[in-house]
């Protein structure tokens, strides 16, 4: 496995609940299928989270070893989450569609949870890293019991370092081929929880003149061309800039246009 | 025609007057008159902002007229036009850094006032309009090569990836050009 970070859910078992894997690495599915085993001889519902149908292979791992999906009394919950993450990205009703899958598992069952999420990593990725935090510190805090886990092997060359850091973030630990790595820059959830949701709120103080104006800007229309398009005048399209970049607190014209381009505008 | 107000940074007050009384009978209102390149400065970081500064080069105060003019340029984009009575080849090099919109020379005629100040203005106004119809676009080419840039090769091939950042490096050099004048 050259080149690849892989961070192993072994070491994390004890603090993590989420998992994210590659859906064609065998050993992730290992892991995944084992962690699941685990949990249920452990007494706990598992539920599966992810935005396609369980993998085969996984499935077929777990018959192995005796735990059937479907039917009654079934220790496998499988949600899954569709276009929530596709455009119009909501990451919102993610959220609170995984929050309503995880309490019914709960009263169902009777039992604590361990969740596995596998997301393909399309839409995951194209969320803005401080999107994706808060979806997992949301899910943080909805499994309270223990911070969530990260199983990934990303390819270090397609990893960006805002990514990277994300990783970091989220995660207390992250073992590498073997070595143990104590993150530096690990936040515990609660404070991710309201650094995510303060960037929520940024984007949602936007009036929607405001992001009307954004949008605008972000595909390279000139003030002037703004002020004709939306009969206002030149001033006031600076005004609602001023105030954009003000309440965004982003300071120069590019930043804007990649922050905007990233909530989908343009 | 429309009111231009114009400031006055001279540090001898007979020359000050008399171009305090040219501009007057020009049509032109005075903004202000000042004696050094400091008070200049703040005077033109207060509203009403005035649209023209008539620099002396030599001031009284720490910092000449070519000094206050870069800063004035830099931090309020004003034209300036600098009046000075000597024009050797050192000075007139160090005045050309400041980006003057004009050099009068005294002693000065009537005219020279009014040619200046309006070519003044109306380069000045051109130059507002290539930055004002330019910026957006150019930051709408830099703001998406970038993010493009940084998806980077989980999303895009090498090669897609290299023009992009050719379109990229280019809109940077045209922005860079822009933001110098």
């Amino acid at each position: 496995m050259e080149n690849s970070i892989f961070l192993h859910l072994n070491a994390f078992v004890e603090h993590d609940h989420v998992c994210h894997i590659y859906e064609n690495d065998s050993e992730c599915f290992e892991i995944a299928a084992n962690y699941f085993i685990h949990g249920i001889k452990a007494g706990k519902t598992c539920v599966y989270i992810s935005d396609r149908p369980a993998p085969p292979e996984l499935l077929k791992r777990l018959e192995g070893h005796g735990v059937r999906h479907g039917g009654k009394g079934k220790a496998f919950e499988e949600v899954i989450l569709g276009n929530f993450l596709k455009e119009p990205r909501r990451p919102d009703m993610f959220v609170s569609h995984v929050e309503k899958s995880l309490e019914k598992a709960t009263k169902k069952g009777g039992r604590p949870v361990r969740v596995l999420m596998t997301l393909s990593t399309d839409p995951f990725f194209s969320l803005t890293p401080s999107e994706r935090i808060w979806i997992k510190a949301s899910l943080n805090k909805m499994t309270l019991e223990k911070p969530v886990i990260m199983l990934t092997q990303h390819n270090v060359e397609r990893i960006s370092s805002r990514e990277l850091l994300a990783i970091f973030r989220t995660h207390p630990t992250i073992v590498e081929r073997g070595t143990v790595y104590k993150s530096p820059f690990y936040r515990v959830p609660g404070e991710l929880m309201k650094e995510g949701e303060n960037e929520l709120d940024k984007f949602g103080m936007l009036s929607g003149k405001e992001k009307k104006v954004l949008g605008l800007i972000t595909s390279g229309l000139s003030n002037s061309a703004i002020a004709k398009e939306l009969s206002i005048s030149i001033k006031t399209v600076e005004t609602h800039r001023a105030n954009i970049m003000k309440k965004l607190d982003i300071h120069n014209l590019v930043d804007l246009v990649k922050y905007s381009m990233r909530k989908g505008l343009g | 025609m429309e009111n231009v107000k114009v400031l006055i940074v001279e540090d001898e007050i007979i020359v000050a007057r008399h171009i305090e009384d040219t501009l007057l009978s020009l049509g032109y209102s005075v903004a202000g008159m000042v004696s050094s390149g400091e008070e200049a400065i703040k005077l033109c970081g207060e509203a009403p902002r005035p649209d023209v500064v008539l620099m002396d080069i030599m001031l009284e105060g720490d910092i000449d007229g070519i000094d206050a003019a870069r800063k004035i340029r830099k931090d309020y984009s004003i034209p300036i036009i600098f009046l000075t009575a000597f024009s050797n080849e050192k000075t007139l090099h160090r005045a050309k850094t400041a980006k003057p919109y004009g050099y009068i020379l005294k002693p000065f005629q009537e005219t020279d006032f009014f040619t200046s100040i309006e070519i003044a203005i109306h380069k000045h106004r051109i130059e507002r309009k290539l930055v004002e119809e330019t910026e957006n676009a150019l930051a709408a080419i830099i703001g998406s090569s970038e993010v493009f840039l940084e998806e980077g090769a989980a999303k895009h091939d090498n090669e897609t990836l290299r023009r992009i950042e050719a379109i990229r490096h280019a809109a940077m050099i045209i922005k860079d050009t822009i933001e110098e004048l």
